[in-house]
């Protein structure tokens, strides 16, 4: 089926009821303007479906409306009809990139520079040695048929954060102006390495080795292949560039047949979604065992408190295809469990997903998030997403469950 | 363009909308209709800007359409022709409540689910429940006088409202009713703008009256193969004192939508679902079930099951309320519509009123889903429709008139609680002439003519 055929699919079954517009992040983030919102994403694409079916080409301009779309899927939960405005977005994108569809160039250079270091680097920011750092000193298993994939997403997050701090500072005409350079000279992207918070990117590293240490106690054995490990791929899917996505994909594959893993313990839920379900239907034997690493912790002892601690859903645990309830068996074992009034299926986005292309819409969606959470009275705010917790962690009651976790392990 | 640059000097450059791609979700509401090109969307936040647009626009005779939350079924929140389209959305605050006088202060583009998200918190609510909630607002409801589920024991919107802020389309604001439950000061001109459907004023502000929640319920399915049978069930729990807290009934092409977008299963013979909640104190819930189950047992019901669990009820009860856009899916083909038919009868008289209607249907050969709000007579007539098939769609139009007259002949109405918008102009007059009031036409026509002389909100709606 073409993209367009799909955007037509998936947009025919819209009767405008609505019910998404209330939930979508961005549309109150965006002061209401309809085209930031789900519905108004969706009957952008109708319209653009109904111009290039006429023209050949469309003259809209759709870039901002469904590049600012977080894919958090809350839309998908609510509607009526099963259409999924989320996924609406993503193949918009996928219209943009193509080059096909619309009168001018739409593509954001943002979005081309990362997909371009990808491609390049396997890493959206460039990133090699600077993410095996947490695992110095630590004993793997070069033998075992299991994989400790980190996919470099808790380490990127040192490094992310600069440089939205960075997009924050300048306009967004500027930004894209450098980001367009860099695509040119992608080796320019490692200009801002050195930029990095060495405070987030020890709290992650600590992270990374609370993750290990709770595996290590489950008696999991496991490899890990530092400096050849790739990103795991999310954005080049999340933002519309489906060729790559299946190029690299296959990249992905073919490393993991290399080294004979046959299990991939995944440590984040992008990860985890990606190598689990969306990868299996794009690229053929992609046959891997695909786990989460709070799948191995069942039996593990922990010792228990009167905290209270609520849990903020990733969205792609609680919103996408995959509901992963792990986390919350997990929180029980350490503490009193509270749920956000927005949470399960009527989750509510940290804004992560926005941080590169629009910080400051990013910015205003995990502030509102944040002061959800903190509304419910809990002691400590937990999440199981380095996204999540880089967006979140806006004061000292909030962290990543691992290293709750790997504190509260009774180790006797 | 000098009334944009005036409009941005109003609410600010951000809050003035007119590029070509943000026009494109404001030509459309929940209705099969396509709205006019919006000349611009105007997103003010607060009442002194709505005041000053309103003086602008009356000035210059621009036409000026009210949006809520988008939602209205008749096309009553889409431009008719050429205007300005206010939106209402930064109008998202909850002002004030008091629990000891049962009212919340709430502005006017709140919507339903957040307002009831936010009372639940004091074990309150405010009842009126369209199927809508999710999407729709606190101004849009009262707009429409909307009624929902829960109207079977709580009654439509007019119940609901104590007062309200309203702004005139010559700017002037307005406050209407107040913080009592009862008052005695001549016209009631917070009962005149509930159903006024965005015609005379801006509402800008509402004083809602709230009630606890109930302390619990439960649910009981009945499926029936005979549609008149269903409706008998509900007049004889009436007839037996038993109000339930909702009743609702949907047809097979209802139960089949909702199987294929949520997984919900129902009896593969059942051509009629009942779906009935009792509310009661949880000492007696048991009781109350119980008596309902009895009497429902002496309907020609081909099974009858029960719960309390919240999970299962609230999956079903989020299944109802999308049933109009989950329809969609039954669609033979894509140029398909869903062309909603809103009637109501006194529940004494659904038997009959059924009966007819299904009978009207096979006479048309028309796909037509049957569903709605039983317990208070409310029924939805949901027609699949290619709306631009002129043949098919005079048929449509004829139907719908033959389904009003059917809720006319049986001392019911026309609108439920839909309004009438753009759809039902000429349902609205044949009420009228049915019931020998054409003089209440009049009388609308005069009334609006004194609130908004230059004929500038929402201009092609109602008459």
């Amino acid at each position: 089926m073409s993209l367009l055929d799909d955007l037509d699919l998936e947009t025919s079954k819209c009767i405008s009821c609505t019910f998404c517009e209330s939930v979508c992040p961005t549309l109150q983030a965006l002061d209401y303007r309809a085209i930031f919102g789900a519905r108004g994403r969706v009957l952008l694409a109708k319209e653009l479906v109904k111009e290039i079916k006429l023209n050949g080409k469309s003259d809209l301009e759709i870039s901002d409306p469904f590049y600012s779309c977080l894919d958090c899927y809350a839309c998908f939960n609510v509607c009526p009809a099963g259409v999924n405005a989320g996924r609406v977005s993503e193949i918009a994108k996928s219209l943009i990139t193509s080059g096909k569809y619309l009168e001018r160039k739409q593509e954001k250079n943002v979005a081309k520079m990362i997909i371009i270091s990808i491609m390049k680097f396997n890493s959206p920011l460039g990133l090699k040695n600077e993410t095996t750092s947490w695992a110095y000193g630590l004993d793997f298993d070069e033998n075992s048929e299991n994989l400790l994939y980190t996919g470099g997403m808790y380490q990127l997050m040192a490094y992310s954060s600069v440089l939205s701090n960075l997009e924050r500072k300048f306009k967004a005409d500027t930004v894209e102006k450098i980001a367009g350079l860099i695509s040119k000279y992608p080796n320019l992207i490692k200009i801002t390495h050195p930029m990095y918070n060495e405070n987030f990117k020890k709290r992650m590293d600590n992270i990374l080795k609370s993750i290990y240490s709770l595996l290590k106690s489950a008696g999991i054995k496991f490899k890990y292949i530092g400096e050849n490990e790739p990103y795991p791929g999310s954005f080049l899917f999340e933002l519309g560039y489906l060729d790559e996505f299946i190029e690299y994909g296959k990249r992905l594959r073919d490393l993991f047949n290399k080294n004979k893993i046959r299990n991939i313990i995944t440590i984040d839920p992008h990860t985890y979604e990606i190598l689990k379900l969306i990868y299996p239907k794009y690229i053929e034997n992609f046959n891997f065992n695909v786990t989460h690493y709070m799948d191995y912790l069942e039996k593990l002892n922990f010792n228990k408190t009167n905290e209270k601690i609520v849990y903020h859903e990733p969205c792609h645990f609680s919103m996408h295809q995959e509901k992963y309830n792990e986390p919350l068996k997990l929180i029980a074992k350490i503490g009193e469990t509270i749920l956000p009034e927005r949470h399960g299926s009527t989750s509510y986005c940290c804004g992560g997903p926005a941080e590169l292309l629009y910080p400051n819409l990013s910015d205003s969606i995990s502030l509102r998030r944040f002061k959800e959470l903190k509304e419910s009275g809990a002691e400590k705010i937990v999440t199981a997403c380095p996204i999540c917790f880089a967006n979140l962690h806006k004061d000292e009651t909030v962290f990543d469950l691992a290293e709750l976790l790997e504190k509260r392990l009774n180790k006797k | 363009m000098d009334i944009l640059n005036n409009l941005r000097e109003i609410v600010g450059e951000k809050h003035v909308l007119n590029k070509k791609e943000d026009l494109i979700p404001y030509k459309r509401d929940a209705s099969f209709f396509i709205g006019a090109e919006p000349m611009a969307i105007v997103l003010p936040g607060n009442v002194e800007e709505v005041s000053r647009i309103l003086k602008l626009c009356n000035e210059n005779l621009i036409p000026v359409v009210v949006r809520g939350g988008g939602s209205s079924l008749t096309g009553a929140s889409i431009l008719r022709e050429p205007g300005i389209v206010l939106s209402m959305a930064r109008f998202d605050k909850i002002l004030e409540i008091s629990i000891q006088d049962r009212y919340v202060l709430a502005e006017s583009g709140v919507k339903l689910d957040v307002l009831n998200a936010y009372l639940s918190k004091y074990r309150h609510f405010y009842p009126p429940d369209p199927a809508s909630s999710i999407a729709a607002t606190v101004g849009g409801s009262i707009n429409t006088n909307a009624g929902g589920l829960r109207a079977a024991m709580y009654g439509a919107t007019k119940e609901w409202v104590l007062g309200l802020e309203v702004v005139l389309p010559d700017g002037t604001i307005i406050q209407t009713g107040g913080k009592v439950l009862k008052r005695s000061v001549g016209y009631d001109l917070t009962a005149l703008m509930i159903g006024s459907e965005g015609t005379l004023g801006i509402i800008t502000k509402a004083i809602l009256k709230i009630t606890p929640l109930p302390e619990k319920y439960g649910r009981i399915m009945v499926y029936y193969r005979s549609i008149s049978e269903a409706g008998r069930a509900v007049a004889n729990l009436k007839n037996r004192g038993i109000t339930p807290l909702i009743a609702e009934f949907m047809d097979r092409i209802s139960m089949d939508s909702i199987t294929h977008v949520r997984g919900i299963k129902f009896p593969k013979d059942a051509e009629y679902l009942l779906l009935i909640d009792i509310s009661s104190t949880e000492e007696s819930l048991n009781k109350k079930m119980n008596d309902a189950i009895e009497i429902l047992k002496g309907t020609e019901n081909i099974g009858i099951n029960t719960t309390t669990d919240q999970n299962e009820m609230d999956a079903m009860y989020q299944a109802r309320k999308g049933l109009y856009s989950s329809q969609l899916n039954e669609r033979s083909s894509p140029n398909e519509y869903v062309v909603i038919g809103d009637i109501v009868v006194p529940t004494s008289k659904l038997p009959d009123a059924l009966e007819k209607i299904k009978n009207k249907i096979n006479d048309y050969k028309l796909k037509v889903s049957l569903f709605g709000h039983i317990g208070d007579g409310n029924i939805h007539a949901n027609i699949f429709a290619d709306i631009n098939n002129s043949e098919q769609m005079e048929k449509v139009n004829s139907f719908m008139m033959d389904l009003g007259r059917i809720a006319l002949e049986h001392d019911g109405s026309v609108s439920s609680e839909h309004g009438i918008g753009m759809e039902k102009i000429d349902l609205l007059k044949e009420e009228f002439r049915y019931k020998r009031s054409e003089r209440n036409l009049d009388l609308m026509i005069q009334i609006k003519r004194l609130f908004d002389p230059n004929n500038i909100l929402n201009r092609g709606k109602l008459f």
